[in-house]
């Protein structure tokens, strides 16, 4: 605070304009003072700075009232001062060359210049106030002064504040650390000024603008940058910020959906692109195609068809799979975004090759493929084996034979099958049929010894339309023709009647079959196999089997041993039988060890079949569920048996051998099924003193041979 | 994602004269499943060796439609149903 020195304060002359016209010349050189104050209506309300108008019209110092009007200042821009200064009102004076002072009363006292004000600051020494300092520091903006070098020379707090920095960091640095480097260069060389310019970094966001400084020569010396700390640029700086970032992530995350986006406007016109585009499928690069039609592309022919052209025909979601020059497959999906009135507003294009999904797929189906034939191919060896296991034995005989029936199965010769009846004739044969390549096709058998002899040839070969009395009037096909492509099974050939041989010899031969009452051959693809319980070749030489027929059918034989030539399957089948009966009738019936014993030691003149029906009369007989050997040998006629059959031996052995072989076997078996030797010896027909000391002896070698095999 | 889905795309230019599928709709395998009217007069009859549930039906009887066009999303069945 200070006062003015009164004799400072100078007059105010006014003049007054109210009767006078724009055209009417005034003398101004009356006035001394440099300022001339307007009056209107007894109100100031304007002033002239007469000394820069008189350096214009020095000749003849008239001036016209227009003229003084138009360089007039309005007095309301001029500040009002008490006697009593205080600092804030210090600015307001910098603004204005002069300043009027208030009397206390209301009027005015005069008017006081710019200078005189200033020249009066200066002179209060005591009160040592920095001007320059308080007008940096007070104004709530940042300023910088650059020099002419473009260095920070001075700054004030709300500067350092904003750009967050510190005196020591920006004071006689570069200016270009913290501004546009830019900007100052061009307010050097045009010496504009450089308004509003908004600056971001990082965490700051200020608005600045560049002045020039100039010197009297007009020559920009320096440059002040005036900061504005805008909260609100701060935000938005930090929302662009986040946006951007967020932009970077919603690209990141785009393209690892899609492979390309494109963005499209209402008219087909590329907006923009996502960061990474599918190679090859534009020919054209897309940044030259931004702001330009799409459509046109596909006038060009550069690519086809356009998705977009079809969402906008459609106004909806629009798929398309297209293939590229390099031949991948993208499928592009374009979305329309609708605005408020539903009209398209863009189209958003987001593609993606799918060539390896789709070779992928293909691959897929194609193992896909392949694992079910595997898995039909496994089926039907599970089938095949599930037969075999069907097929009941032990023996390495049978084995042999089911081996070779294996075999067999992949042709279609002729097979001949002897054995003994109730050996498993038919079931050899169904085994052939189940496992080779015509088991999907008929399987026929036919008994020839069963059917009347006249009527098995129109059983075998059918007859033609009204081919005998009775006879069914359209006919009848017989069992050659229906068996075409499968398999026909002749049990008991050996009883087929001779003139029927000739024709099944013909079949054979031919593959065709002449049905009765027709001459007219038919074709057909049936394999046959034969079966028979007899010495064909007896048959033969007695000439009741046609000696070419023999050769014919005897392409494939397969002699099937009797069940006493293979003992080893006689456990297995009893087991099997009992379990099957069990099965059916929910019994639990079991074989003793014994039991099994002496349905080995049986000769089974009947074969399986015997075995079979054997073992259901057990079970339904037996009042125990235990059948032991007491029991089975009530049903066998052990002995009649023995006297009956005779031991059967196969090879050629020193007689001693063969006897002693034959008494071991005998006089175990004995004391096996009647415990007692004096039993065994009434059955075996010798002493009982005999057995005792055989029997004996055949435990010692035993027991001799068991210890022999001990290791030490 | 949409793009693990099988697609059925159109094989010619034409118009929709038939859908024989729904949304969620089961397919099997060689089903008809799109009767396309082409500018010729000929209706080709639209079918695949896939099985499985329509994930999106994207065309309406009447839509004219272009070679490549996605007329539905599929969802593939991973077993075979072996009708063929």
């Amino acid at each position: 605070m200070f006062s003015i020195a009164r004799e400072k304060v100078r007059p105010i002359i006014t003049f007054n304009i109210d009767n006078l016209k724009e055209e009417s010349d005034i003398q101004v050189s009356n006035f001394k003072e440099p300022f001339l104050f307007l009056k209107k209506q007894n109100q100031l309300f304007a002033y002239v700075h007469l000394n820069n108008l008189l350096q214009v019209n020095i000749e003849n110092q008239q001036i016209k009232l227009k003229t003084l009007l138009d360089s007039s200042k309005s007095i309301d821009s001029v500040c009002r001062l008490n006697e009593q200064i205080s600092l804030p009102v210090l600015f307001q004076i910098i603004g204005e060359p002069i300043a009027i002072v208030k009397r206390e009363n209301g009027g005015f006292d005069g008017y006081i210049r710019r200078e005189d004000v200033l020249a009066e600051l200066f002179k209060q020494e005591n009160k040592s106030v920095d001007l320059l300092k308080i007008i940096l520091t007070s104004i709530p903006m940042g300023i910088f002064i650059l020099d002419r070098e473009k260095i920070i020379i001075n700054c004030n707090d709300s500067g350092l504040k904003m750009m967050k920095s510190t005196a020591e960091q920006v004071m006689n640095q570069p200016a270009e650390k913290l501004f546009s480097g830019d900007h100052i260069k061009n307010v050097f060389a045009t010496g504009k000024t450089i308004l509003n310019h908004v600056q971001i970094t990082g965490d700051t966001g200020v608005l600045l603008d560049y002045s020039p400084i100039f010197n009297f020569k007009e020559e920009v010396e320096g440059i002040v940058i005036v900061v504005q700390d805008l909260p609100m640029v701060e935000e938005m700086a930090m929302e662009i910020e986040y946006i951007k970032n967020l932009n970077k992530d919603m690209n990141a995350i785009l393209s690892s959906i899609y492979d390309e986006i494109l963005v499209v406007n209402q008219k087909g016109e590329l907006i923009r692109f996502s960061d990474n585009v599918i190679p090859g499928f534009w020919k054209v690069d897309l940044k030259e195609m931004i702001g330009k039609n799409i459509l046109e592309l596909e006038n060009q022919g550069l690519f086809c068809p356009s998705v977009t052209r079809m969402v906008l025909e459609k106004k909806k979601k629009v798929s398309i799979v297209q293939e590229t020059r390099n031949g991948r497959k993208i499928l592009a999906v374009g979305n329309p975004v609708l605005n408020e009135k539903n009209e398209i507003d863009r189209i958003i294009i987001a593609s993606r090759d799918i060539t390896e999904t789709t070779r992928l797929k293909t691959e897929l189906k194609e193992i896909r493929k392949i694992s079910e034939q595997y898995k039909k191919e496994l089926d039907d060896f599970k089938n095949k084996d599930r037969f075999i296991k069907k097929l009941i034995y032990r023996s390495p005989k049978m084995e042999r034979i089911i081996n070779q029936a294996r075999k067999i199965a992949d042709f279609s010769s002729t097979v001949l099958l002897h054995g003994e009846s109730g050996v498993g004739k038919e079931v050899i044969a169904q085994a052939i049929h189940q496992l080779g390549n015509r088991s999907s096709k008929p399987f026929l058998k036919l008994n020839c010894g069963a059917i009347p002899e006249n009527l098995l040839e129109s059983e075998l070969f059918g007859y033609a339309k009204g081919a005998f009395t009775g006879a069914d009037k359209n006919g009848k096909e017989g069992y050659f023709k229906q068996a075409d492509q499968g398999i026909i099974f002749l049990d008991e050939i050996g009883e087929m009647p001779l003139h029927l041989q000739v024709k099944l010899l013909r079949v054979l031969q031919e593959q065709e079959v002449i049905p009765v009452g027709s001459t007219t051959p038919i074709k057909v693809d049936v394999q046959i196999i034969a079966a028979t319980n007899k010495q064909l070749e007896k048959l033969v030489e007695a000439g009741t089997f046609r000696e070419d027929l023999y050769y014919r059918l005897n392409v494939i034989p397969l002699h099937i041993p009797p069940l006493r030539e293979r003992i080893e399957d006689i456990s297995v089948l009893a087991f099997h039988f009992l379990q099957q009966l069990n099965d059916k009738y929910n019994k639990s019936f079991h074989l003793t060890p014994d039991a099994i014993n002496v349905l080995e030691f049986y000769p089974w003149p009947g074969n399986v079949r015997e075995l079979q029906n054997i073992i259901e009369r057990l079970i339904v007989s037996s009042e125990d569920p235990a059948i032991n050997a007491e029991f089975v040998s009530q049903f066998l006629k052990l002995g009649y048996d023995l006297k009956k059959s005779k031991p059967v031996i196969t090879r050629v052995i020193p007689l001693q051998e063969a006897i002693d072989h034959v008494e071991e076997q005998l006089i175990l078996l004995a004391m096996k099924q009647f415990k007692t030797t004096t039993k065994a010896a009434k059955a075996l027909g010798v002493s009982q003193s005999s057995v005792s000391r055989k029997y004996q002896k055949i435990l010692n070698d035993r027991n001799m041979n068991i210890e022999n095999t001990v290791p030490n | 994602m949409a793009v693990y889905f099988g697609v059925i795309i159109s094989p010619c230019q034409g118009r929709v004269e038939r859908v024989e599928i729904t949304n969620e709709s089961r397919i099997y395998e060689w089903d008809p499943l799109f009767y396309i009217k082409t500018p010729e007069g000929h209706v080709e009859v639209i079918q695949i060796g896939v099985s499985g549930e329509i994930e999106s039906l994207e065309v309406q009887v009447g839509e004219a439609v272009i070679p490549g066009m996605v007329l539905a999303y599929i969802k593939e069945d991973l077993y075979v149903t072996g009708t063929d």
